[in-house]
């Protein structure tokens, strides 16, 4: 039990009628890389989105180190965390998405200090030095004064990963990151990725990218209509594909 | 000087209240939205001296039931300051609008609270968006001002209007009205561009 970082029990996710997914379960260990695939509307970014508790969820639990969030039990009625709680529960885990989210009105380094000064109370000085070594580790360290405007999409998402790196969550959150990415910026964000997964991060990867999913996970988990249908080692998920519907998905994909 | 003066007021209230205003229609509940809304579209609405004649005579009336009596200029600046009021709010509005969702649920990632988001990151971007459009606002408050000679506050038209009459020779004194105003504007104008160029490293 306690060797695990994030435990996901039954969750259940609807939106008013529609259900998203139902008895999603998943374990990761610490230093682990799990990547989530699957076709588009099968949950994926749902269920990332629920456990940094962008998404509120109708039922189950996540547990991240140790911590359950979101919700807890009083009177034996489920009750929902106040937004405070929320606030610092969100921070157990980082999120990069695949729009980027930089803030524009902010230079490189002041995107990344942002939270570390006004959450964490770091000083000034101190979360300078914070953002500019993190910045230097995604190779921005020429950038750290450019607003986002002035930088490449490859560039701005590498800051993105910076400035969620920087509040150091247990866990890193990457929905589609590459997605919105010219082909050719899609290389240097990916081996930002890789770098970390080299470092010991916590990831849990969605992508379309197979190869790299392929390359860079412990895990692989294939998503469909709501519900995790395999999971497996890359080599159980990509080569064996013993699954119909796993099979199809990624043909459909090497087209 | 009473033009420069009484625009002055109605912009400063204006953008104040409009700003606040324009963050309640957009993130307020319902009930709240709801007489701020009514305040917008009535006076986005009807004309501005139609305004400006309903604040003189039917808020004047109402408050001398209370004792208390405005004097022309104070309902003039009254009525330059609610046209202000709902411009300046319809403007935050839109601008706190497209503002992209994401910007928001950034914040929230990094365990910004929503008071902290609002601040830091809503707020500045809102500022930096409205500077052309409040321009716009402002040399249409400048020049609105003229219409409260109609409820005999002495701003420039109408002292201009008092010369002519004593003096006759109509063209030198309306033209230096013109020329005023079109100064007063030029340097509003010059204003929002130095603006508009120390926040343009945002684009």
């Amino acid at each position: 039990m306690s060797d695990l970082i994030l435990k996901i029990n039954n969750l259940k996710k609807w939106y008013g009628i529609n259900k998203v997914f139902e008895d999603v379960c998943l374990e990761v260990r610490p230093k682990e890389v799990v990547s989530i695939v699957g076709t588009s509307g099968s949950g994926k970014t749902t269920l990332l989105r629920c456990i940094i508790l962008l998404e509120e969820f109708q039922g189950g639990s996540i547990i991240i180190d140790g911590n359950e969030i979101g919700y807890h039990i009083v009177n034996s009625e489920r009750k929902r965390y106040s937004e405070k709680v929320f606030s610092s529960q969100r921070i157990l885990t980082g999120m990069v998405f695949q729009s980027f989210n930089l803030f524009p009105h902010l230079t490189a380094l002041q995107n990344l200090t942002l939270g570390l000064i006004k959450v964490k109370h770091i000083d000034k000085s101190e979360a300078n030095k914070i953002g500019i070594k993190l910045l230097e580790r995604v190779g921005l360290g020429e950038k750290i004064h450019s607003y986002p405007s002035k930088l490449s999409g490859g560039q701005q998402q590498r800051v993105a990963i910076a400035r969620a790196i920087a509040m150091k969550p247990k866990i890193m959150l990457f929905d589609e990151v590459t997605s919105s990415l010219d082909p050719e910026l899609v290389g240097e964000v990916l081996n930002v990725i890789k770098q970390l997964a080299k470092d010991g991060t916590t990831m849990i990867i969605v992508t379309h990218e197979m190869n790299f999913a392929y390359e860079v996970s412990d895990k692989v988990v294939f998503m469909d209509a709501g519900r995790i249908a395999a999971i497996g080692t890359p080599h159980e998920i990509f080569i064996e594909k013993k699954l119909p519907r796993l099979k199809e998905f990624l043909l459909n994909f090497n087209k | 000087m009473n033009t420069a003066a009484l625009a002055f007021f109605a912009i400063i209230i204006g953008t104040t209240l409009g700003i606040l205003f324009g963050f309640i229609l957009c993130y307020g509940n319902k009930y709240l939205k709801f007489p701020f809304r009514l305040f917008v579209d009535i006076i986005r609405g009807i004309p501005g001296l139609v305004t400006i004649f309903s604040i003189y005579y039917i808020l004047g009336f109402l408050l001398s039931g209370l004792g208390i009596n405005l004097t022309n200029l104070q309902s003039g600046i009254i009525a330059l300051s609610a046209l202000s009021t709902a411009q300046v709010a319809e403007i935050t509005r839109g601008a706190l609008q497209s503002i992209p969702k994401g910007q928001i649920e950034a914040g929230k990632t990094i365990g910004l609270s929503f008071d902290k988001i609002f601040v830091f990151i809503l707020f500045p971007q809102v500022i930096l968006q409205i500077i052309p459009p409040w321009i716009n606002t402002a040399t249409e408050m400048t020049k609105g001002s003229t219409l409260l000679s109609l409820i005999g506050v002495s701003e420039l038209l109408l002292t201009a209007h008092q010369l002519v009459a004593t003096f006759g020779s109509a063209l030198p004194y309306y033209m230096s009205v013109g020329l005023i105003f079109f100064l007063i504007n030029t340097l509003i104008q010059l204003f929002g561009k130095l603006l508009e160029k120390k926040s343009s490293y945002y684009q």
